[in-house]
């Protein structure tokens, strides 16, 4: 668990710093329901809210999915990553220059954390 | 702009007691041996009382009878259901401990639910965040959370007052980076409602909703569908009753509960509405109108169409009008005044059902609920005159003044057909003329109190800004508490009205016919001795708030010219003198002693002082209007004209006794009088001058010459005017004078009460129906017998005719003056029948034609019971 959360909060530094406020809590909700924390949640009109209902993709949780496949398949080689980094961020709907920038992104943190 | 308050916290209020009363009323229904007997010994009850639950015209005048029969019916309830008290208090602490538990545990539960964490704060994000704290204004910074896996750019304020949160989704933290307006502007909103203090009021009023669905509606839903629940054989199968036409039968019932839960629904989401209004209003009060709609413009509303309707935010094209005119919040609510007004009657509704119910429907109770209907209503008139001041400041039009009243008279019409055990909805002409009066009370006050709310703002020390909406506020309540009260149910308001109106009109016409000294006595009766006069002339609560409706002006303006109202005033007093001494000196030649010191002259005689007191106060406001001076100045005249009479005539009282020429009142010299004199005479001319005044007014701007009359005024002779006026009005006491009050108040002690159809039935489905059905089902037998020539069965026919009418006769008889008479007479000949037919067949009555008699009587006595009782039967 640990090596899959510092290998996706590598990639949010690089791709989305703007999620480091909340990474922390977003790879516990992660970790508890991972099916959970990738479907996001749909704006409710809920008492007391702000009722604005406008939405943006997070990629905390993507990272943390594509770190997961990545550290289950042992991935090591540049390629092999890049394939599971594809294969695993098409499934979650990332666009393929968003795709490309994570690839590099966990290729970094690898080697970083190597 | 300095908005005055939004008024949701009352409305929230509203609807948290309506939670309460119905949970109540509930657990009365609900509670062992179950649903069924309940009903059944309630309806016995009411019969064996004569108390009858529901509408019912009652009148002020039988007092004692409601309280005796309100004691019978509670004695009564003790015998069937000894428990129903610790069963009622039961489920008021179940729904009041259910909803302390979810009120305090919903942060906990939102924290969990949703794996709230707390921010890893940048230094720049912490700063920001401490910085929006330090602008809001608050005194306790909120713990600030994140939905970390919520992709939304929003955030939720929730807690309790002393853990207040505000969570930010992911996504709205992410734009903190690169949309930092956005990110200002919502965290500003979440702040805005804890500055507004929308967080513990909100929770709460959802806390107890959310137990009342749990703790009383699901139980009751569950009692009515199977009615043995809480009998002592709860799984007895309810599908025979079903079968038997059961739901049908109670289909009203769901129906009217579910109308009722979709009304306070609706009710609740326009309260988080407008508080989402007023939460944006503050925002742009921090930060300029155009921040705050520049954000609101960049993201889209609703696709439902219903979103506007029960959504709990308006729709952001809304919201940004109202930004840029906040004017616009101020506006008077048609659906919000509608919608309180329901509450308030549903709350009221069911609080005096439940009280019935545990026999607590005495004069006292009822009164006291009368009272708090009316401070329901005087709170939302209050709360609306208030934002229509400042609405009409802002330049909003004064045409919608009539929104409001409108509003609250048709949720309060509504109110009286919704909720468990409602009659049918219904509008007689009666009905409807009560509405419109209801209207136009409402839409007085309402002015009144925007009118009032223009001069305090003027006013430069807060205190005396505070003092002023404190009288401002007790006017108001006194008189809706008091006056108002009476129409808190439409429906019964006429009949009440005229059931208490009747006699005291009937009661002056008898004074006057017994005294009659001129020929226009009887015309001075009709408008003096109009009895509505009467009902509310009596009453401080009503007479003091139509004086304080011109003093508390006139005390907040400066500057009035005083000194011509006072010399008008006194000029006029001085008028009414010389007519009084030429009405006593007339008395004194033309009226025998013995009739003078009649009752009845009496009353003659305060009919011509008043009238002439009337005459001169609408002549002293004529004079001074059309000198140009303000409406609340020349009432002030009338005041000082009135009040100078009034004690003019206190001391002519005390006198008239040096004068035998001159009695009419005292018998001795000297006598000291009672204050109820001037009292009598303040409140009959307080009261007529509602009516009389206006026109005087109208009629001084048609003939002003364009004159305005300066001057400086102070505030202590119209301090010191009215304060007098206001003691001398508390003092009265109907029993002290001459008039119809005394007089009806015992004659009516024995009228019986107006027909009413719930109430029959209820008598009829008591037990009186069953009566009614053997008188038909003996008479039958009676011709039957006759048309077979059978003798035995003719006797034993007439037999049953007096033992059924007998037996009938310890029935309690039915309700209404009516029905009651009905009844009686229909027994009389239903016996009389019997007894002639049963004592000429034994040979007791020899006399010839005994048997043709007796069918005669028979047949008056089924002519009687098919107009009474049939109709009653088929039902």
């Amino acid at each position: 668990m640990d090596e899959v959360t510092t290998l996706a909060r590598g990639v949010v530094e690089a791709c989305a710093p703007e999620e480091l406020p909340f990474f922390a809590a977003a790879s516990a909700a992660y970790f508890r329901d991972p099916r959970r924390a990738l479907a996001g949640r749909k704006r409710s009109d809920e008492v007391l809210g702000s009722g604005l209902d406008t939405a943006v993709a997070l990629l905390s949780p993507v990272a943390l999915a594509v770190a997961a496949a990545v550290y289950e398949a042992g991935a090591r080689d540049e390629d092999d990553v890049r394939a599971v980094v594809a294969r695993r961020a098409a499934e979650l709907g990332l666009a393929p220059n968003q795709v490309e920038l994570v690839a590099d992104a966990v290729l970094v943190s690898l080697s970083r954390n190597e | 702009m300095n908005t005055p308050p939004a008024g949701t916290t009352v409305r929230f209020a509203l609807l948290i007691a309506l939670a309460v009363g119905v949970t109540v009323l509930v657990y009365l229904l609900v509670m062992p041996p179950g649903m069924l007997f309940n009903h059944s010994a309630q309806i016995r009850c009411q019969v064996s009382s004569g108390l009858y639950i529901g509408d019912q015209d009652i009148s002020p005048f039988q007092v004692e009878r409601i309280d005796a029969n309100a004691q019978r019916f509670r004695e009564c309830m003790g015998q069937y259901l000894p428990l129903r008290l610790p069963w009622l208090a039961g489920g008021l602490f179940g729904l009041g401990g259910l909803a302390a538990l979810i009120y305090f545990s919903l942060p906990c539960w939102r924290i969990r639910r949703f794996g709230l964490a707390r921010l890893d704060l940048s230094p720049e994000l912490a700063e920001e965040l401490d910085g929006l704290v330090e602008r809001a204004g608050l005194r306790r910074a909120p713990v600030f959370l994140v939905d970390p896996v919520n992709p939304n750019c929003g955030g939720v304020a929730f807690g309790t007052r002393r853990r207040p949160y505000v969570c930010l989704d992911a996504g709205l933290v992410t734009r903190f980076r690169w949309d930092p307006a956005y990110f200002r502007v919502v965290v500003l909103h979440e702040l805005a409602h804890l500055r507004n203090n929308d967080v513990p009021i909100t929770y709460l009023t959802i806390a107890v909703w959310r137990s009342f669905l749990v703790v009383g509606l699901a139980p009751f839903l569950a009692a009515l569908l199977d009615p043995w629940l809480t009998s002592s054989t709860p799984f007895t199968s309810p599908f025979p009753l079903w079968a038997g036409g059961y739901l049908l039968d109670i289909s009203t019932v769901l129906i009217q509960v579910l109308a009722l839960v979709l009304v306070v629904l609706l009710s609740r989401n326009a309260v988080l509405r407008s508080r989402e209004y007023h939460a944006d209003d503050r925002v742009a009060s921090w930060l300029g109108r155009e921040e705050p709609g520049e954000v609101l413009a960049s993201v889209r509303g609703s696709k439902r169409w219903w979103g506007r309707l029960v959504g709990k935010h308006p729709v952001p094209s809304k919201r940004i009008s109202a930004v840029a005119e906040p004017v616009r919040l101020l506006r008077p609510g048609f659906w919000e005044a509608a919608a309180a007004g329901v509450a308030i009657q549903v709350a009221w509704r069911t609080v005096v059902l439940a009280l019935t119910n545990i026999g607590q429907s005495g004069s006292f109770a009822l009164g006291l609920l009368g009272t708090v209907w009316g401070a329901g209503a005087a709170a939302v008139v209050l709360f609306a005159g208030a934002r229509f001041a400042a609405f009409r400041a802002g330049g909003g039009s004064v045409r919608v003044l009539l929104l409001t009243p409108l509003g609250i008279t048709l949720g309060l019409w509504v109110g009286q057909y919704i909720g468990a055990f409602s009659s049918l909805p219904g509008l007689t002409l009666l009905e409807l003329a009560v509405l419109v009066v209801l209207v136009l009370v409402l839409a007085a006050l309402m002015w009144w109190v925007a009118h009032c709310a223009d001069l305090i703002r003027e006013l430069d020390r807060p205190r005396a800004r505070v003092i002023a909406w404190v009288a401002v506020t007790g006017t108001i309540f006194s008189f809706c508490a008091s006056g108002l009260s009476w129409m808190s149910a439409p429906s019964i308001t006429g009949g009440a009205l005229i059931n208490t109106l009747g006699p005291l009109g009937v009661a002056s016409e008898r004074l006057v016919d017994s005294a009659r000294w001129t020929v226009l006595d009887d015309a001075l009766n009709s408008v003096l001795g109009a009895p509505f006069l009467h009902l509310f002339m009596g009453a401080p609560l009503v007479t003091i708030p139509l004086v304080l409706g011109w003093a508390i002006p006139l005390l907040l303006r400066r500057n009035e010219p005083l000194r011509p109202a006072v010399r008008a005033g006194v000029i006029g007093a001085a008028a009414w003198l010389v007519v009084e001494l030429v009405l006593r000196g007339a008395a004194a030649a033309s009226v025998s002693d013995a009739l003078r010191v009649s009752d009845g002259f009496r009353w003659v005689l305060v009919l011509w002082e008043n009238s002439a007191l009337i005459l001169v106060q609408f002549v002293v406001v004529v004079v001074l209007t059309m000198r140009g001076l303000r409406a609340v100045t020349a009432l002030f005249g009338a005041a000082v004209t009135g009040l100078s009479a009034v004690l003019v005539l206190w001391a002519i009282r005390s006198v008239e006794g040096c004068f035998p020429s001159l009695v009419v009142f005292s018998g001795g010299c000297l006598q000291p009088v009672s204050p109820s004199v001037p009292a009598i005479g303040l409140g009959l001319v307080v009261v007529a001058g509602v009516f009389a005044l206006p026109i005087a007014l109208l009629l001084g701007r048609l003939l002003a010459r364009g004159v305005s009359v300066p001057g400086s005024g102070g505030r202590v002779f119209p301090l010191v005017v009215a304060g007098i006026v206001v003691v001398l009005l508390a003092l009265y006491r109907p029993s002290d004078g001459p008039g119809p009050v005394e007089e009806v108040t015992a004659a009516e002690r024995g009228v019986p009460l107006a027909e009413n159809d719930q109430a029959l039935r209820t008598w009829a489905t008591g037990g009186g129906a069953g009566h009614v059905l053997a008188l038909m089902r003996h008479s039958e037998e009676y011709r039957e017998s006759l048309r077979r020539k059978d003798s035995r069965a003719y006797l034993q026919a007439c037999s049953e005719l007096v033992a059924a009418s007998g037996q009938a006769a310890k029935f309690p008889a039915p309700p209404g003056g009516t029905s009651s008479r009905l009844w009686a007479t229909a027994l009389e000949e239903y016996s009389a029948a019997g007894t002639i037919c049963r004592d000429a067949m034994t040979g007791a009555d020899t006399r010839p034609d005994r048997l043709e008699v007796s069918r005669a009587r028979l047949h008056n006595a089924t002519e009687l019971l098919l107009t009474f009782g049939l109709p009653l039967v088929q039902r």
